[in-house]
């Protein structure tokens, strides 16, 4: 599934190199231009990848990453799939992060008397299925059918991005799908 | 109701229903440009640093070539070199010189002359 025209998608990149050839110059506006660019996607990526709670900074962690990067960048035409990989990474460091900090919170709660709270019964909003669906995720599933299916990067570029063949992307894909709606299903929506 | 229609009909409800980023701090741009400017990254000219090495081969060649066009044409090294002419030149008079005695006796006494000679 291509969402984006061809013509566009050219149009876009030229209008990507030249940026580039800018800041390798030392023109931080073009460097402002290429975020206003692309801050919206790699925002939303990486809020529906991590958490909300440092989305500034991660934001600000995946541009900086890229200004620091962009003279090693060969091929300025693949600079979108190049910054989403950075997007991913950032993501992937985030969520190791979070998992360690997890685990320390987790082993101060065995010690707290616990207190029942059923979170999916109490907020049955879709928006907030949604979120929960995510969630539950595997990652690996998660950056697929968020990039695909939500961002709606097509399965090559998201290929690229991850660099594993097309035929995992699908992969992951059909089951991460098959566990959003058996999710949703379960928490009562009819698809 | 084919797979086709599943995943389209998911797709459709996880975008429709997806969580909405919260709003971007109007500060964060500026932020962000500074933190750059901060970063004080030297981007090289990478362009002209591809350029270089054609450049050097191809203003070594033009050199080579221009000295082979315009530099006088070289006569043969023997007669430039003055180390080979001297020991030609030193050759040749030795040769001359050591055939004397043989070539050229002056006269039918010619080693009574030799004889006064050293007397002298």
């Amino acid at each position: 599934m291509s969402a984006v025209p061809d013509e566009a998608l050219k149009g876009d990149r030229s209008a990507d190199s030249y940026s580039i050839e800018q800041c390798l110059r030392g023109d931080r506006q073009s460097f402002r231009a290429l975020y206003q660019r692309y801050q919206p996607k790699v925002r939303s990526m990486l809020y529906q990848l991590c958490d909300s709670s440092s989305l500034d900074d991660l934001v600000q962690e995946v541009f900086l990453r890229v200004w620091k990067g962009l003279p090693q960048l060969r091929q300025t035409s693949q600079f979108a799939t190049w910054l989403y990989r950075i997007t991913w990474n950032v993501a992937n460091d985030r969520r190791r992060q979070l998992a360690s900090f997890k685990d320390r919170e987790r082993n101060l709660s065995q010690m707290l008397p616990s207190s029942p709270t059923d979170r999916l019964l109490d907020n049955l909003h879709y928006q907030d299925l949604v979120r929960r669906g995510l969630k539950q995720l595997s990652f690996e599933h998660r950056c697929v059918l968020v990039m695909h299916d939500l961002e709606e990067v097509p399965q090559k570029e998201v290929a690229e991005i991850l660099e594993i063949p097309v035929g995992t992307v699908k992969s992951r894909l059909f089951h991460a799908r098959a566990a959003m709606r058996q999710f949703l299903q379960q928490a009562g929506v009819q698809l | 109701m084919t797979k086709q229609n599943d995943d389209d009909r998911l797709i459709e409800f996880l975008r429709q229903h997806r969580p909405s980023v919260p709003p971007v701090a109007p500060d964060l741009e500026d932020q962000i440009l500074q933190a750059v400017a901060a970063s004080d990254v030297k981007h090289p000219r990478r362009r002209l640093l591809w350029v270089l090495p054609p450049a050097i081969a191809a203003g070594a060649l033009i050199a080579w070539v221009g000295y082979q066009i315009l530099s006088p044409p070289q006569v043969p090294k023997i007669a430039v070199d003055p180390a080979s002419v001297e020991a030609f030149l030193e050759d040749n008079w030795n040769a001359a010189i050591g055939e004397t005695p043989e070539v050229t006796p002056s006269g039918p006494n010619g080693s009574d002359w030799l004889l006064e000679a050293s007397n002298e």
